[in-house]
Parts: C-alpha cells; sequence; structure tokens
C-alpha cells in the first residue's frame, strides 16, 4: 500500500483525508495492524488505482475442528 | 514542538490535581460536602484536560472514523466491565465492612473509575491499533 501511494506522489494525511479517515488509520493500514471495512478498503483502492487484492492480502484462518 | 510543550504543562497541572483528588477520596473518613466538591472539582479538571489532549493528540483535529469508533465501542465495553466489577467489589467489602463508605464517597468512585478506566482502555487498544 505504501509503495501505491508513493506513485502517486501522496502523503499520509492526503490520503486519509481523500478517504474520509485519520491520518492515524492510514499508519496502521500500512503497518498491517488495522483490519479496514470492505467499504474503506474498496475507498482506498479505488484512491490508489489498485486493486483490493493488490493493496490487502487476507490470510485465512486454519478451519476449527467440526466446521 | 507545540504538542510536546502542551503535553508536559498538560501532565503539571494534572498530576498535582490527581494526587489531590486521590487523596480526597482515601483519607477522608467522613467526606463532607466541601472536600467532596474540591475532589469532583479536581477530577472535572483533570477529566477535561485529558479529554483535551486525546482531542488535540498529534495537532490534528479528531474526526470520526470506523476504526476510532470501533476502538471507543471495544474501550467502553471493558470501561463498563471493570466498572461493574468495582462496584461489586465495593458493595462486598462495604458489606464485610472492611471499608465504610457514605453515598457520596460511592459516587465519587464510580465516576472516577468509569472514567479512567475507560481512558485507559481506549489508550490501550489504541496502542494496539485493532480489537479482533
Amino acid at each position: 500500500m505504501k509503495e501505491f501511494r508513493a506513485r502517486l506522489d501522496l502523503t499520509q494525511g492526503q490520503l486519509a483525508e481523500a478517504v474520509g479517515v485519520r491520518r492515524e488509520t492510514i499508519v496502521f493500514l500500512e503497518q498491517a495492524k488495522y483490519n479496514p471495512s470492505l467499504r474503506l478498503a474498496h475507498a482506498v483502492a479505488k484512491k490508489l488505482g489498485a486493486t483490493i487484492d493488490e493493496l490487502f492480502s487476507f490470510e485465512d484462518e486454519p478451519a476449527k475442528a467440526g466446521t | 514542538m507545540k504538542t510536546k510543550k502542551s503535553t508536559i504543562i498538560a501532565w503539571i497541572i494534572c498530576i498535582p490535581l490527581a494526587v489531590l483528588e486521590i487523596y480526597g477520596l482515601v483519607s477522608a473518613k467522613k467526606m463532607e460536602t466541601q472536600s467532596l466538591v474540591w475532589t469532583l472539582i479536581a477530577f472535572g479538571l483533570v477529566f477535561c484536560i485529558f479529554f483535551f489532549l486525546i482531542q488535540r493528540r498529534g495537532g490534528e483535529k479528531v474526526e470520526k472514523d470506523e476504526r476510532t469508533i470501533r476502538l471507543a465501542n471495544r474501550a467502553m465495553s471493558y470501561s463498563w466491565l471493570v466498572s461493574y466489577f468495582s462496584i461489586i467489589a465495593l458493595g462486598y467489602f462495604s458489606y464485610i465492612e472492611v471499608i465504610r463508605l457514605s453515598v457520596p464517597q460511592v459516587f465519587s468512585y464510580i465516576m472516577m473509575i468509569m472514567a479512567l478506566s475507560f481512558f485507559v482502555a481506549r489508550a490501550i487498544v489504541n496502542r494496539k491499533g485493532d480489537v479482533d
């Protein structure tokens, strides 16, 4: 995500303002410490001209026994 | 740094007030109306200063986004639980007469516990970045 943002020469603050969140949220997103909602992920992807899959990776949790 | 300077000033104001508040709550055998009022004023000031600090942290105005709302909700849940168990503990210790509390003292403790536990919980979840 940071690379995509750098390509567009956007600061974290500018990206945050564009998608309507706080800068801290972008920081945690880039550090992969925050799981965004689908709406936010879509907004960020749209702003950065990428797909959600390119920006975020979702690891499958191991299935619980009996499920 | 403007933010750092204001933080230091806020701490300089808050620490004596917090000490005064804790001393007032702990030392008063029978809290009179006047001491209760001063304790609540001290608590209110500490609360307002910390609230102001959190609002202005990083020099940006707070805009509630999905993350901050999620964290605040979780912090509120933790705060509610801590307050609930604190009230149970107060009731139990009062019942077995380990402590004797007047009604104003109980109100003061509850107000303090609810607000402080919320701020502490929010700081903890905010540091983590997200809640599960």
